[in-house]
């Protein structure tokens, strides 16, 4: 009887395996394109029927795109600095906050939150020049920390630790304070290690954003040696048209320290809280 | 002093400000200034080729010209649509998938990858590839609709009947997996307590699922649907690189039609003051959305 | 105990780092020097060239050409030639956000560009009227530039202050591309003369099943555009009263003309192209389509055969005219407006730099499809540079008439609100070409709000 329903369960599981499978590929067909577009020739782009395997396979797209005239090993530089700094600073900043505004009843708290949470509804588009302006004022202005430091302090990342933090049950804290515990050690010691996955997804996720930024790199940054990879992107936008087989080759660069990044992160969501056995 | 400190309540007041300080700082002056700025600028004709000479008060004018501007009648209109469409299909299918990819499937890594992949690569490369596969004559989308036996599929972005829900499908499909991997982070949270209790009782795995992972995910939802409200309130990329709002303004959305008065038409204080609507109507949205949470809190 | 201390000992690193990042702000000396050392080509040449007292002047020149198509060869001659004046090209995307970036650039204090490109008499006139651009005529004087002898004086739009703001340097010229192949295919002839409905006419020929009779990329014109052009070549928008143009005959001939070739199937409809990012570099040379009212400029894409593979030969056509007899160029027309930013330290030395582009230096972009202003340039080496080595892909004989030839080019130096002018044409020519409004319904509303839009601008 257990011997049963464990081969049923087990059908059951292959089964949904195969669904999800089948919807996967449906979500990463865009990126099929994208791959087999990057070793194309731009004459067979938009060929019709599609070529979902080129009949040549053009390396030289990757060749140019890596060694030509606009290196992207650079880019690649300049993104990591930045993007590394970034995050590295803003998990701390936003972690901290975060704890203060789910766990820490100190006045003003649910005010300033609000007023926190109500500037991410600023459309961007109308701050460009404002900030352009401080900044150049600031001096920043060609140079990452014209990128680096905006990124330190974000609303998103103390939303969302916030959110995950006020999950965590009040009896923690007591029992901290009973120890003898104060603040910073049961924040860094006790609820912090709790957090492990909010912290790995505020990390995968202001990873990408800043991965992908566009608009203020465009602004902030001139020299060509300080561009990060979406600015290096636009290398291959002509007067007249985009040069596709480029783009795409230049794009499945950028994306692959994600895709990494996301795979390795993986081992860390699965450990989570259910496994260090907090109990509810 | 030394009164003071022994007072619980100052210390929590204290060591509250001290945690929000690094961010508080960085906040004020990288976020509110600008905010502010903007925010004199509604009452305001900014010319901004000029510099700070090319600001000139024109009080409340830029509100008067919101009422007569068609543009961005439709562009709310528009974006009501998008929200209400995009933010529920997001959230339900980011859920599901979230638990199902939880537990219930081999290969977990590999498929929570693939589903994430759209989130994480660049919306500018996205929007390129589904302009091309939306393509109405000679895209593979219609190709494979025309295999199925569907003799007219849609014109997609080419029809103002369809373009809207193309943009549509396109950003739900990137922010699944965002709502996925943020409700993954959630589920580590439950205890598993809580679930071999139900067991004890007989409760089958949906009404576990109602009971159970529903509500205790609530912080992990009010979060999402806050933010996903925001963003679709302010969609831009698809829009700027896959319609530019046409045709005849089906896809015109609020930030789009922001960037065009400040950026093309050098409108910047009117387009700061649809900036400033769009604001409070989001605030508007996020302040229901707060009280309904702190219920739905106090119902466990 | 050890470790509370190190989490506390980290918390201050942390802050610290905060700090001194912010105090770190105001020093931006490092990455300039970063920068010169990473591209080891430029410094190399930098090196050579430095002069023996050390005080080389170092000019920001912006132009929206990629550097590798012709800029960055210009700008290295110079360089090479002139170790005083070392010249630093930046290129920026011809789009909104790349003229976010440029404009933005020229309000700020650290770096700004001393030299820079407009493209299009619209930016043209809002930078100057920002006081963004320096009034030439004293820099000229003193550089002795010859402008009626080398651009011609009626070639630069006259600013109310009678001064130059800017130079072109790049003389555009607009033509029918057509593909040989199908052409002879047709039994036809390149035209040499001919009218808008000839033109329908050899499209509906040309059109052969995968093979559609023309196209036109929806970025960069219309037929209603260039139809009403061909009319009135000078400030097309405005009527000679002053209000707007939208009730002219020719562009309700060129709306539909557009949608007659659309409804046949001779051309793709609007809404498609625009929604599928057509080119007409694609269209034209993988044998989408056989002819297309373009501009020289497709050559560089001709030649190109690694990227487009093609084997036919494409010829060259004048623009059809609205009145018989007429020579408008539409498409055509001087280009790459060059001016000095208003705060430049290094007027004069731009100056230098500019007065020898206009009459040298823009020769080094001819390969990429871009013709100099210059009047003096040599017509013959023009062609062969063209050309090239693709004979076998180039219709030379018409192509040497096309550069040859003399033409009316169409400006609009004093439309007032182009921009918004040309939104209104084209929502409502979106309107008509998908079957919203009826060709009437759609001028008359063109007109009436044209009309209101100028009123509104005057104010």
């Amino acid at each position: 009887m257990a011997e049963r329903k464990k081969r049923n369960s087990a059908l059951l599981k292959t089964i949904i395996t195969i669904v999800m499978a089948v919807f996967a590929v449906i979500m990463v067909i865009p990126f099929i394109w994208m791959i087999s577009t990057s070793f194309k020739v731009n004459g067979d782009v938009f060929k019709y029927p599609i070529d979902w395997i080129p009949k040549k396979w053009h390396f030289e797209n990757y060749r140019e795109v890596w060694t030509g005239s606009n290196p992207f090993y650079i880019f690649y530089i300049n993104s990591i600095k930045i993007t590394g700094i970034t995050v590295a600073g803003n998990i701390l900043t936003s972690a901290m906050a975060g704890y203060a505004f789910a766990k820490i009843k100190f006045k003003g708290r649910n005010v300033l939150f609000l007023m926190y949470l109500s500037t991410m509804m600023i459309p961007g588009q109308v701050l460009l020049v404002p900030r352009f302006i401080l900044f150049d004022w600031m001096k920043l202005i060609n140079t990452h920390y014209s990128l680096i430091l905006p990124g330190l302090f974000t609303v998103f990342g103390t939303f969302l630790m916030r959110q995950f933090f006020s999950t965590l049950p009040n009896e923690l804290m007591e029992a901290g304070r009973v120890d003898g515990a104060g603040y910073w050690r049961t924040f860094w010691q006790i609820c912090l290690p709790l957090t492990k996955p909010a912290l790995v997804t505020l990390f995968i996720l202001t990873f990408t954003w800043h991965w992908n930024e566009y608009e203020n790199p465009l602004i902030f940054l001139r020299d060509r040696d300080l561009y990060t990879l979406p600015l290096g992107l636009t290398s291959y936008v002509e007067e007249f048209g985009t040069n596709y087989v480029l783009t795409m080759a230049a794009s499945v660069s950028a994306l692959l320290p994600l895709l990494v990044l996301v795979v390795v992160c993986q081992k860390w969501f699965v450990e989570g809280i259910a496994s260090s056995g907090l109990k509810g | 002093m030394r009164q003071l400190w022994r007072r619980a309540s100052f210390r929590e007041n204290l060591a509250g400000y001290l945690f929000i300080l690094p961010n508080l700082s960085g906040y004020f002056l990288f976020v509110l200034l600008p905010i502010l700025f903007s925010l004199y600028l509604v009452f305001n004709d900014w010319e901004y080729l000029k510099g700070f000479s090319g600001i000139s008060w024109v009080g409340l004018d830029n509100f008067k010209a919101l009422g007569s501007d068609p543009k961005f009648l439709k562009a709310l209109q528009n974006n009501t649509i998008f929200t209400v469409v995009s933010v529920p299909a997001s959230i339900i299918l980011g859920l599901v998938l979230a638990v199902i990819l939880n537990k219930h499937v081999y290969f977990k890594n590999t498929l929570r990858t693939l589903i994430f992949l759209p989130y994480v690569s660049s919306l500018v490369a996205v929007s390129v590839i589904w302009s091309i596969m939306y393509r109405a004559s000679d895209g593979p989308i219609n190709q494979v609709l025309r295999n199925f036996g569907i003799s007219h599929p849609p014109g997609w972005l080419s029809s103002p009947d369809s373009a809207l829900f193309a943009i549509i499908i396109m950003s739900v499909w990137v922010t699944i997996g965002y709502a996925m991997v943020i409700y993954l982070a959630g589920l580590q949270g439950i205890s598993k307590d809580l679930y071999e209790a139900s067991e004890i009782d007989g409760a089958s795995k949906l009404r576990q699922f109602f009971r159970i992972t529903v509500p205790m995910l609530t912080p992990t939802t009010f979060l999402i649907a806050i933010t996903l409200i925001i963003w679709s309130f302010q969609v831009f990329g698809p829009v700027a690189v896959m319609t530019q709002g046409g045709p005849i303004d089906s896809t015109m959305v609020l930030s789009y039609h922001i960037y065009l008065l400040a950026f093309r038409y050098y409108k910047m204080g009117y387009a700061a003051a649809v900036s400033w609507v769009l604001f409070a109507i989001i605030f508007v949205v996020t302040l229901i959305q707060w009280q309904s949470q702190k219920r739905w809190q106090q119902h466990f | 105990m050890k470790k509370a201390f190190s989490a506390s000992a980290s918390f201050v690193l942390a802050i610290s780092l905060l700090l001194s990042g912010c105090g770190k702000g105001g020093n931006n000396e490092e990455s300039p020097a970063a920068s010169a050392s990473a591209s080891p080509s430029e410094s190399a040449s930098e090196a050579s060239a430095l002069p023996a007292d050390g005080k080389a002047i170092t000019l920001k020149f912006w132009g929206g050409v990629p550097p590798e198509s012709g800029p960055q060869n210009v700008v290295d001659t110079w360089n090479k030639a002139n170790p005083d004046i070392q010249v630093e090209y930046t290129r920026y995307v011809n789009d909104d956000p790349g003229n976010l970036k440029l404009e933005t650039a020229l309000l700020s204090n650290t770096d700004a560009p001393d030299l820079f490109m407009t493209y299009g008499d619209d930016r043209m006139t809002k930078r100057q009227e920002a006081g963004m651009t320096e009034p030439l005529d004293d820099l000229i004087a003193q550089a002795g530039f010859d402008v009626d002898g080398i651009i011609g004086s009626e070639n630069i739009k006259k600013f109310p202050d009678g001064k130059y703001y800017y130079l072109p340097a790049n003389k555009n010229i607009g033509a029918v591309l057509i593909n040989m192949t199908a052409l002879e295919a047709a039994g036809e002839k390149i035209p040499a003369s001919w009218s808008w409905d000839e033109f329908a006419a050899l499209a509906t020929k040309l059109n052969k099943g995968e093979m559609k009779g023309t196209t036109l990329d929806p970025a960069l014109s219309t037929f209603g555009d260039l139809v009403l052009q061909t009319a009135k070549a000078k400030d097309s928008y405005i009527a000679e009263d002053g209000k707007s143009n939208f009730n002219s005959p020719a562009l309700k001939k060129g709306m539909e003309l557009q949608k007659s070739l659309e409804d046949q199937g001779i051309m793709m409809k609007y809404s498609e192209a625009v929604a599928g990012k057509i080119t007409v570099q694609n269209e034209l040379l993988t044998g989408k389509a056989a002819m297309s009212a373009s501009q020289i400029y497709i050559i560089r894409y001709i030649k190109d055969v690694q990227n487009f593979p093609h084997d036919f030969k494409i010829g060259f056509a004048p623009y059809p005219q609205f009145t018989a007899g007429g020579n408008v160029n539409p498409g055509g027309g001087m280009g790459d407006y060059m001016s000095i930013n208003k705060n430049s330290k290094n007027k004069e030395a731009v100056m230098k730099f500019m007065s020898w582009y206009l009459q040298e230096g823009n020769m080094g972009m001819t390969p990429g499809g871009r013709i100099p202003s210059s009047k003096k340039a040599d017509a013959a080496q023009i062609a062969s540079i063209l050309i090239g080595e693709d004979k076998n892909l180039i219709d030379e004989e018409s192509l040497k008439a096309m550069l040859a030839g003399s033409y009316t080019f169409p400006t609009s130096y004093d439309v007032p609100v182009p921009t918004e002018l040309k939104a209104v044409y084209r929502e409502e020519l979106e309107k008509y070409l998908l079957g919203a409004q009826p060709i009437d319904k759609a001028v008359e509303t063109m007109k009436s709000r044209g009309d209101s839009t100028i009123q509104g601008a005057k104010k």
